[in-house]
């Protein structure tokens, strides 16, 4: 690029200069010289930012096109007197289009700006009320299990004549509250972590076999007596995205399984190449999603017709959005077993070729 | 006698858990809230293992790992909040041995601790063993022989050395990082393909590979090799 505007408009009056000489050649008449100079000046005006070179081009425009093209030629004397009026007016019409030119370009700069704003109030609007929305349902529904916590702690320590195994009855049931809601609170802040990166995922390239190993270990003590079997492929394949948001997808759509499967049932965690794409799904033996919540099941804190368990109806809904942050969707179908099966895409990555 | 163990963490009821924990799993536990307590008491009584925090009200925990790496190899077991895998995977490299990530159960923390014992115990046998043993895995180095359940299995040299390399550190975390290093170089950036052999030895010594028994993986962070 050419740092100095001034080099810039130096060039282009030399090269207006030049094409005026050769027009000049084959006789086009001094009239349509002008025009070229004017060209000259409204690309100087698009192309360089420079108030000073826009006051000063009118100027050298005139003197060039009086030194070069007027009779007598190379000099700055007249001989038409017609020609203080074709000066004026070529003064004039270099300023009028340059500052045309100058506030055209305002403008559209102005435009741009606006724009950005209006979308930045958008995304910040959406942010706002989801965190609301969140802050609405903890404060709702997160003191049932507190309650449950602090009261049988308080139980346990007032009591002193419990017999060990209510004593286990009440402290087991305080346990599972807590799991419940640290599965849930680390639900909250994969939301907020979405809503702040939204547009800076942490992604990397990770195997599928590093995020399946992690899911099951990691939801080992949360299976509780299903029996989670999983299919990979032989071929090793590598996926691009946030491996604690991919996890933490599988291990909602594997609580979700536990809570619906049969008593000692199975779950399939299954993840297979189509084409260039990874498809990881999660299936249970369950009764499936009834017909009335199939259109809201991945609605934020949505939490389905007679089901008696616990939830917020998060863990679908973050699902949905950790994947939409990835450019992908989660979808429903009906498993092996005629019960549900929860099902989403990632881009398959070229492996690296081995050795 | 009971092995020392120092706890760093300025959070009194998490504080009183670990003490709770460890004395009834007969460790003598030396207690410290602040940073400059902690390396009071590392300095006076040489703890068998250090549990740390991270975040402490008088500084950072990542300059008590450095501290203590300037004076020997004592294991230190980080413990730091989920979502801080930045701070987790620098307090590795600076030479923790492992991290546990609040909220953990108390049966994890002290499979972290006797794992990261014994791991100190065999680093300290300073004579280089020419045979690694981990469970029923075993590495001949000079012969570069592999064996799981006496049965042999074939590992191109790549696979071989990082199979090695775990297995020497079996029970630390090993960092992307560090494992690309020692396997690849130093000016290697790439850790697309560690994650490809990582899969393909699973294939080769695990008996189901998603859920393996030696390589284990801690997502976004590194591998380890489990001896438990």
């Amino acid at each position: 690029m050419i740092k100095s505007p001034h080099v810039f408009v130096f060039i282009m009056f030399a090269l207006a200069t030049l094409i005026g000489f050769l027009l000049d050649l084959i006789g086009v008449q001094e009239a349509n010289l002008i025009m070229v100079y004017i060209l000259a000046v409204i690309i100087i005006a698009i192309y360089t930012h420079s108030y000073r070179v826009m006051i000063y081009s009118p100027f050298v425009v005139v003197a060039l096109f009086n030194f070069f093209f007027t009779e007598p030629r190379y000099t700055f004397s007249t001989e038409d007197n017609q020609y203080p009026f074709t000066f004026a007016m070529m003064f004039l019409i270099t300023i009028i289009s340059t500052s045309m030119t100058i506030r055209f370009k305002n403008q559209i700069e102005l435009n741009e700006l606006l724009v950005e704003e209006k979308q930045a109030i958008q995304l910040r609007a959406h942010t706002e009320q989801l965190r609301a929305t969140i802050l609405k349902s903890i404060s709702h529904d997160v003191r049932t299990p507190l309650m449950s916590i602090s009261g049988t702690l308080e139980t346990a320590l007032i009591n002193k004549k419990l017999s060990d195994s209510t004593r286990d009855t009440l402290l087991s049931g305080a346990y599972e509250d807590s799991l419940w809601m640290i599965r849930m609170i680390e639900n909250i802040l994969a939301v907020t972590k979405i809503q702040d990166e939204r547009l800076t995922i942490n992604a990397d390239i990770e195997s599928v076999d590093d995020i399946v190993v992690d899911v099951i270990r990691r939801f080992d003590k949360h299976r509780k007596n299903r029996h989670v079997l999983t299919e990979i492929p032989e071929r090793v394949l590598m996926v691009r995205g946030d491996p604690n948001l991919i996890v933490q997808v599988l291990m909602n759509l594997l609580e979700n399984a536990v809570k619906h499967a049969k008593e000692g049932g199975d779950i399939v965690l299954s993840v297979k190449a189509e084409a260039d794409e990874v498809v990881f799904s999660v299936e249970d033996d369950g009764p499936g999603v009834s017909s009335l919540d199939l259109p809201h099941m991945f609605e934020l804190f949505y939490t389905g017709h007679g089901d008696g368990s616990r939830g917020l109806g998060l863990g679908l809904a973050i699902c949905k959005s950790i994947l939409e942050a990835h450019d992908s969707q989660l979808t429903y179908s009906t498993s092996r077993f005629q019960g549900a099966k929860f099902t989403f895409k990632l881009a398959l990555i070229e492996e690296a070729a081995n050795e | 006698m009971n092995e020392k163990i120092l706890v760093i963490e300025d959070d009194s009821s998490i504080h009183n858990l670990l003490d709770i924990t460890l004395t009834h799993h007969d460790y003598d536990v030396l207690k410290s809230k602040t940073l400059k307590e902690g390396v009071a008491l590392f300095t006076l009584h040489r703890p068998a293992l250090v549990l740390l925090d991270l975040g402490l009200p008088d500084g950072d925990g990542l300059d008590f790992i450095q501290m203590v790496r300037t004076i020997d190899a004592t294991p230190i077991v980080v413990i730091s909040a989920r979502g801080q895998d930045k701070s987790k995977i620098q307090a590795l490299d600076m030479g923790a041995d492992d991290y546990l990530t609040k909220p953990f159960s108390t049966g994890e923390l002290l499979a972290r601790i006797r794992v990261s014992l014994r791991h100190q115990q065999r680093m300290s046998n300073l004579t280089e063993e020419s045979i690694l043993k981990v469970k029923e895995l075993e590495i001949d180095i000079e012969k570069h022989i592999v064996k799981v359940q006496d049965e042999l299995i074939k590992l191109t040299p790549i696979e071989f050395k990082l199979l090695t390399h775990l297995a020497r550190h079996a029970g630390k975390v090993l960092v992307h990082r560090e494992l690309i290093k020692e396997v690849w170089g130093e000016f290697y950036q790439e850790n697309h393909s560690l994650r490809v052999f990582m899969a393909n030895l699973r294939r080769k010594i695990e008996r189901d590979p998603s859920n393996p028994q030696y390589i284990l993986t801690e997502i976004g962070i590194g591998y380890k090799m489990s001896d438990e």
